[in-house]
């Protein structure tokens, strides 16, 4: 049936879309042959296409495209934080109604609250990765990749040397995504990317020796924490996050103390750091990872980190960590803490750590000892002579003659005092007081032989 | 030779798989592989305008990287970037207030073909040089070249193209510019063939209207 001219103007605009089967299509053709109206109508369909097609949109410059990932980033960082604290808000209200009829109860259950140790949160995670890596240049990428491609050594040479003199700290970004193994999905080949890894580590170390001020890189020190975890690569990466000292770093850096051949570059490290990673070793000290903790401690004590003393003495209540806790407590040398010590001292267990670590601290903890040298408990008296008998030095020497008539340890004593003195009076407290009274009164001007002397002068 | 960072090219899928597992670097490569794309989208919908462009681009990866993980790869993740920003648009779009007549630039008014009266009023305001060749076109029977290389033209079209509703917008947009067939828009913005059909019949009609005389 031949359709008329209102259902032909019906299908035009598909006729014009290309979308008409063949047998409609054929019929359209045929009537716009005969028809002037529908002709015109496809014809205006035809000019409205042209007029649209000549109009140019405005793009975006690559200039303006370069800020663009960085907006981005701080965008998405914003409306996370905003979900977040949304969320916090919300879980926030609820918790703080069923915090506070817990805490009424907990208060009317509890005749005497008991201290707490402080609970401190270790950052164990590296930063969130929602960070974009920075724009990365085709220039240094050849570069790398001639490198890998090549055996010659003078043209590997001649590349290090180009990326180092000519490109300089510009190259940096490139090399640290190089090293970035959320991209290492992209790579060929595990040799070509062993040798540019290998290759980018050297150039990043080079480039850092040159300028120490490229060093302080949030992207380079987050890759480089994350080659912590393969061993082909962990010294060089902690060489280079020793040189850069962050302190932040330390809580990934700790995990290697224990192997002999890294813990003398971590701990150069560490000194470099100086002062501002005392607080991160500290926190660390509250890890729930033994190792961690345990490397900590070696930290702590090899730096004598003084403000880690009230951490450490919270935590004596660990039976099991007692031992290397004292141990630590004795390197850093606070006299105070002897008074948290011989709290323990009827543990017999702890004995030889508990005299180490007092014969380290030496006569600066006498002052703390002498109210236990007058004790009534005959046994913490004893102990506590014990103790300054270990310490060998002539400032007990009065106390350990005050403490002679105490049969249980007289032996000893008269023992310590003679090595001390080279002298040998036995238990007798008296000839012990009266030399030390010699020894410390003060010494007369003249004796004989002066004064015969003094007129051989004269004549 | 093999490359190191010379990266292959990998294919979308894969980039998508990561990206829903969590690494957020292939995230960013997908960032990286469309943002162009998406943002010179978003310019021809907004009119040109940068600010709406950013905002709008930026909404739709955002949204993209909270919801990558509901993303079930039915049709491209290009379609889908499209979709997020088309509503982004629509939704933007229903915020604001209708444009009025005074928020067009002065030549629109002008230049305005519909309106005999307003047309020859323009024409006066216009350089001698113009009004002849608008007279001549007017005496003659052919129809006037098109002058889209003269930027009062093409202002005119793309404010003609901007009063339309913004569904029809996005379809011509899409269609016109994007050279996207009817039924990848169909697939894009997640409505019926027949609907996308109606859409960009209803902004070919309107347009045909206001531009009669210059076509």
């Amino acid at each position: 049936m031949k359709m008329d001219c209102n259902e032909i103007k019906g299908l035009l605009e598909s006729y014009f879309d290309n979308d008409l089967p063949d047998e409609k299509r054929q019929e359209v053709e045929k009537h716009i042959l005969e028809c002037a109206s529908c002709k015109e109508e496809l014809e205006d369909l035809s000019r409205l296409e042209k007029l649209l097609h000549s109009v140019e949109f405005p793009s975006v410059s690559e200039e303006a495209l370069q800020s663009y990932p960085q907006q981005l980033k701080s965008r998405l960082f914003y409306s996370l934080r905003q979900k977040r604290i949304t969320r916090l808000v919300f879980t926030g209200g609820l918790a703080t109604v069923a915090a506070s009829i817990l805490i009424t109860f907990w208060i009317y259950l509890q005749p005497k609250p008991q201290p707490e140790i402080p609970l401190i949160v270790v950052e164990e995670k590296p930063i969130d990765f929602v960070l974009l890596t920075p724009p990365i240049s085709d220039k240094v990428n050849k570069l790398l990749t001639s490198y890998a491609s090549t055996n010659d050594e003078s043209l590997q040479n001649d590349i290090e040397k180009k990326i180092i003199e000519d490109i300089g700290d510009k190259a940096l970004n490139t090399l640290v995504r190089t090293l970035d193994k959320r991209f290492s999905y992209y790579i060929t080949t595990k040799e070509n990317y062993d040798k540019t890894q290998s290759l980018a580590l050297n150039l990043i170390n080079k480039l850092i020796a040159k300028n120490n001020n490229i060093a302080h890189n949030d992207y380079l020190i987050n890759t480089l924490v994350n080659l912590l975890s393969e061993p082909d690569m962990r010294t060089k990466s902690i060489n280079i996050l020793a040189e850069i000292a962050e302190p932040r770093t330390i809580n990934y850096l700790i995990k290697y103390v224990d192997e002999p051949n890294l813990a003398p570059v971590i701990f150069a490290g560490v000194e470099r750091m100086g002062k501002s990673v005392e607080p991160y070793l500290v926190r660390l000290l509250y890890s729930e990872d033994e190792q961690i903790k345990t490397n900590a401690l070696r930290a702590v004590s090899y730096f004598k980190i003084k403000s880690a003393v009230p951490t450490l003495v919270s935590q004596l209540q660990n039976r099991k960590l007692r031992p290397i806790l004292i141990e630590t407590l004795g390197e850093i040398g606070s006299p105070e803490v002897v008074i948290s010590l011989f709290e323990l001292v009827k543990d017999q267990s702890l004995k030889p750590v508990i005299d180490e670590a007092i014969r380290k601290i030496g006569p600066d903890c006498i002052p703390y000892l002498e109210p236990y040298l007058t004790a009534i408990d005959s046994g913490m008296k004893c102990r506590a002579i014990e103790l300054i008998t270990n310490l060998q030095d002539k400032k007990v020497v009065p106390y350990l003659i005050a403490a002679l008539p105490e049969r249980r340890v007289q032996q000893s004593v008269s023992k310590t005092l003679q090595q001390i003195s080279g002298e040998d009076f036995g238990i007798d407290q008296q000839k012990w007081r009266q030399w030390w009274y010699k020894q410390t009164s003060p010494k007369k001007p003249l004796d004989k032989n002066s004064g015969i002397t003094e007129p051989d002068e004269t004549m | 030779m093999s490359y190191i960072i010379e990266y292959v090219k990998t294919d979308e899928n894969s980039l998508i798989k990561q990206a829903q597992k969590g690494v957020s670097s292939a995230w960013e490569e997908l960032v990286y592989l469309y943002m162009k794309d998406a943002y010179n989208f978003c310019l021809k919908l907004t009119n040109g305008n940068h600010n709406d462009a950013d905002d709008i681009s930026q909404s739709a990866f955002i949204k993209v990287y909270q919801n990558l993980k509901d993303f079930r790869g039915d049709a491209s993740f290009k379609s889908w970037l499209y979709k997020i920003i088309t509503n982004l648009y629509i939704n933007q779009c229903k915020k604001k207030k209708p444009i009025s007549i005074s928020d067009l630039p002065a030549d629109a008014t002008f230049l305005s073909p519909g309106n005999e009266r307003s047309r020859q009023a323009g024409i006066k305001d216009i350089n001698i040089e113009d009004m002849a060749e608008v007279k001549s076109n007017d005496n003659s029977q052919v129809a006037p070249p098109l002058r889209a290389e003269t930027g009062e033209m093409t202002e005119l079209i793309k404010n003609k193209i901007n009063l339309l509703p913004p569904q029809q917008k996005a379809v011509l947009v899409m269609h016109t510019y994007e050279q996207m067939s009817i039924k990848d828009i169909a697939e894009t913005i997640g409505a019926s063939y027949a609907a996308v059909k109606m859409n960009l019949s209803l902004a070919r009609r309107r347009l045909l209207k206001e531009l009669k005389g210059y076509l």
